[in-house]
């Protein structure tokens, strides 16, 4: 028996070209497929809910048994996490509030002001080259090809197929998913100002102050303002050494009396923004970002800035959603370009649970 | 007609069990990839034409589940179901370790199309180091499966195996 008849080349050349129309039509975009994708779902429905109950109890006791110790060791994890975070969180929620009510007073919209949907992840993608999800919610709740899905940590991905109850989330790692994103970056240090002694009348003098070499005992009060006077707890720092994140700090020294006072208000923090494109590399990879002007980049960004989505008419996604932060930037040789890394903040995505899909139309489907 | 009354509510059944058993029990991290394998085992049955035939029709079924590219998914299950059809070119009835060997091979083959294929039409970042992991499991996980398979693939495209009879003079 030959292996390339006559017969078994027409078949194949049969095959080839059919792939070929479809996958074509499919790229282009046709409703004929659409709805043999939601039909086929479907069908499919009632075979992937049988196959679910009776394999529930397998897949349980394999799980039981391949990652016992990985939850042991990531629940410790999380605890110390979490207790770490705690006092974080309270600061970052008083934040979040000044934050809304500045949106409401200039009237914006934030991610936070679109409704939203929540779903469970029903399935994992079925193949090693696709990074999806399949949630429980579709169509009949709003959802559609292109809105922002996310989870308590930011941006997990963004739906690219949907049938009437259940739809297919394409993951922020996957290597053809990408969105427009910024970095806000605190700029560099600046070297601290020079203290100013106060004026005899109360102001403040724009002489600096001579350094006092005598033994003078001096006691300093520092105070972090709390956003909200009952949220955030008050906390001690050096003056003009803390943190660019800390909130702007007033600084009083009081010396004994017969001494000078000074006051000092710490540098303003200055944000600065730059806008990229971000996309995945696969599961293990960080993400990607390349800014659109790689100049004005050049050592602005640092590691540990935030990275959000930088919204617009033609994103995806509002402005504002978390996606992660900068964890590396590499120069690439030969390049000016810089290859900046992302931590995404989702999160684990191979265990993802329960996320929210941001009822977002864009005004540009990025399906 | 025969053979697709046969393969589609089979492929429904392993479809299900791909999107739900076979997803959630990774090894190495890998899923396992029955619908492939069914695809190669449905070659090394009833010979590359069939195999080609089936092979396509299961892809083409995966691809309206999983929202990947139609016809994408098609073609690389028909060149696998191709491939372990060769089975029967070396005999017309080979035994069942050869048909598992060549069930494999379909499959590997198969497991390495997809990143070529997906790269073909502009979808790049399949070609990393994980691959060298994804294959051998997935190869693995057909030829275990293969003596279960490719009577099940045989049965789809209504094959029977030969049956050799004396010649009476």
């Amino acid at each position: 028996m030959a292996m390339y008849s006559m017969g078994r080349r027409r078949v194949m050349i049969l095959l080839v070209l059919t792939s070929v129309l479809f996958v074509t039509l499919d790229q282009r975009g046709s409703a004929i497929i659409d709805r043999s994708r939601s039909v086929f779902a479907l069908i499919l429905e009632p075979f992937d809910a049988a196959a679910r109950v009776v394999s529930r109890p397998v897949i349980n006791a394999w799980k039981g048994v391949t990652e016992y110790d990985d939850l042991v060791r990531e629940n410790e994890r999380l605890q110390e996490e979490i207790d770490s975070q705690r006092g974080a969180e309270i600061v970052a929620r008083a934040a979040i509030l000044e934050y809304t009510q500045i949106l409401t007073l200039n009237r914006l919209l934030g991610s936070s002001s679109y409704p939203t949907a929540t779903a469970q992840v029903q399935g994992d993608s079925p193949s090693n080259f696709q990074y999806t999800v399949e949630i429980d919610k579709g169509s009949e709740d709003g959802i559609a090809v292109g809105m922002p899905v996310v989870n308590g940590g930011g941006l997990v991905g963004k739906i690219t197929q949907v049938t009437p109850n259940s739809s297919i989330v394409l993951l922020i790692v996957d290597p053809d998913f990408s969105i427009g994103a910024k970095v806000l970056t605190e700029a560099d240090e600046v070297v601290p100002a020079p203290l100013f002694p106060a004026s005899p009348t109360g102001g403040i003098s724009l002489t600096p102050e001579t350094p006092d070499t005598g033994s003078t005992s001096t006691s300093t009060t520092s105070t972090t303002a709390p956003a909200t006077a009952d949220a955030a707890p008050s906390s001690t720092i050096d003056s003009g050494q803390g943190p660019l994140e800390d909130p702007p700090t007033t600084t009083t020294t009081v010396p004994p009396a017969g001494e000078t006072t000074t006051t000092t208000l710490a540098p303003p923090v200055e944000i600065i923004r730059e806008t990229g494109t971000l996309s995945g590399q696969g599961a293990s990879l960080p993400l990607v970002l390349r800014f659109i002007d790689d100049s004005s980049s050049q050592g602005r960004v640092k590691v540990g800035s935030t990275v959000q989505t930088a919204g617009g008419t033609k994103s995806i996604a509002p402005a504002g959603i978390p996606i992660g932060e900068i964890v590396a930037i590499r120069v690439q040789s030969g390049s000016r370009a810089q290859l900046v890394e992302v931590r995404s903040s989702a999160g684990d995505l191979s265990k993802l649970n329960f996320l929210r899909v941001i009822l977002y139309v864009p005004n540009t489907s990025g399906g | 007609m025969g053979p697709l009354v046969r393969l589609f509510p089979v492929g429904l059944c392993v479809l299900a069990m791909q999107r739900t058993f076979v997803t959630e029990t990774r090894v190495a991290g890998v899923v396992l990839q029955i619908v492939l394998a069914l695809a190669a085992a449905t070659g090394a049955g009833a010979g590359p034409e069939r195999g080609a035939i089936g092979g396509f029709t299961l892809g083409l079924m995966y691809d309206l589940a999983t929202g990947s590219p139609l016809g994408l998914t098609a073609l690389v299950y028909a060149f696998a179901g191709f491939v372990a059809g060769y089975a029967l070119t070396l005999t017309p009835t080979p035994p069942w370790w050869l048909s598992s060997i060549f069930t494999a091979i379909g499959a590997a083959v198969g497991e390495t199309a997809v990143p070529v294929a997906r790269t073909l039409i502009g979808q790049d970042g399949w070609f990393t180091s994980r691959l060298f992991t994804i294959v051998p499991v997935v190869t693995a996980f057909a030829l275990v499966l293969s003596p279960l398979l490719v009577p099940l693939g045989r049965w789809c495209m209504c094959v029977k195996k030969p049956k050799w009879k004396a010649i009476r003079e």
